[in-house]
């Protein structure tokens, strides 16, 4: 069988990039494969609605091709089940027909959710046309949603970083003796292991002159500080 | 001239560059319509006038991308004839679409080995 017209043909594509074609005819398939298809752009054929919403199920398409006239459940019912998934309710769908501009059918269309009906025999660059527009809109709602996500993940760094400042500008208990510091789960800690914890700042051990008098009273101490006065 | 072709094979040129497109497409198309005529005639000897107009609708809309007119008008009559009305037609025009399924047939065997076809 010519792989244009497998129903099997969807694996390994590329979502943002992919058109959804159901139609009965494998003439038709075809000849809409070879009017759509680009090196960026993976098409899927299927012959009937309920193929269709299988494919759907697992896959993420950018537009459905749907015709009206199909076997099982026809276009029209095809449709209001994509309208009535929650993922797929806002999926572009383009009605096609071979029937002459039927205005009851074309009405019908519209609301079972159509954004677009196209006639039999279909002109090759209005399809082109109105495909690449869906394709386009598409790939940057794709876009906008991987920057709002970047942004949500920015937002939660943020949040968790204020939620630590305001932990470090609480009420933190200190032992009055070895001025230790009970963390939020009632553990005793170092004052150091606990600013480490709960903020970017790191210490480096060292002795300041009051105490290297204390340790070594022999020792000769130069020190460019300035001298601590107490605040009056 | 090409209006007597039972292809007008400009349609199909006008959106594809390569021969070997149309080839295929062609090839599709008979094997289709051999399919949907065998359908038909069992539609007519069960007179399923339904299952009769709805082949003739999909015949109809393959017939017109791929550019054979008279198939498409055949078809179209078929699709819309009131059988209840005039029965005695309906095996008529099933016959003309058999006869231009054969002129379609030798224009497809004669493009695919590369006579000379009107465009």
């Amino acid at each position: 069988m010519n792989r244009t017209v497998s129903s099997a043909e969807w694996i390994g594509a590329t979502p943002r990039q992919s058109v959804l074609i159901v139609d009965d005819s494998p003439t038709d398939l075809l000849y809409l494969t070879r009017v759509l298809e680009r090196p960026d752009r993976h098409i899927i054929s299927v012959r009937s609605g309920e193929e269709a919403l299988q494919v759907l199920k697992g896959f993420e398409c950018a537009l459905v091709l749907l015709d009206i006239h199909l076997e099982g459940l026809n276009g029209f019912q095809t449709a209001e089940k994509i309208r009535a998934e929650e993922r797929t309710r806002h999926l572009p769908v383009i009605f096609i027909t071979a029937t002459s501009r039927d205005q009851e059918n074309v009405f019908r269309g519209y609301d079972a959710g159509a954004v677009d009906y196209l006639f039999k025999p279909l002109e090759a660059n209005l399809l082109r046309s109105k495909v690449n527009v869906f394709c386009e809109l598409s790939a940057q709602r794709l876009v906008i949603q991987e920057q709002l996500k970047e942004i949500q993940a920015k937002n939660e760094v943020l949040h968790r970083q204020l939620e630590e400042i305001k932990t470090l500008r609480g009420l933190v208990p200190i032992c009055a003796r070895c001025k230790n510091v009970r963390d939020d789960s009632g553990f005793w800690q170092t004052i150091e292991a606990y600013v480490c914890d709960h903020s970017e700042a790191e210490f480096s051990h060292s002795l300041c002159p009051e105490c290297t008098g204390v340790l070594y009273p022999g020792l000769q101490i130069h020190s460019h500080a300035p001298a601590r006065t107490p605040q009056s | 001239m090409a209006d007597s072709e039972p292809i007008d094979i400009n349609w199909l040129r006008k959106t594809f560059d390569e021969d070997s497109i149309l080839a295929e497409l062609y090839t599709m198309y008979v094997g289709d319509i051999t399919k949907r005529l065998s359908e038909l005639r069992e539609a007519l000897a069960a007179k399923d006038a339904e299952r009769c107009s709805r082949v003739a609708h999909t015949m109809k809309g393959s017939s017109g991308n791929v550019g054979a007119g008279r198939m498409r008008e055949l078809a179209t009559q078929l699709e819309k004839h009131d059988w209840a009305a005039d029965p005695a037609a309906v095996p008529a025009l099933a016959q003309s679409l058999d006869a231009e399924f054969g002129r379609v047939r030798t224009f497809v065997e004669q493009f695919l080995a590369g006579s000379p076809v009107a465009g």
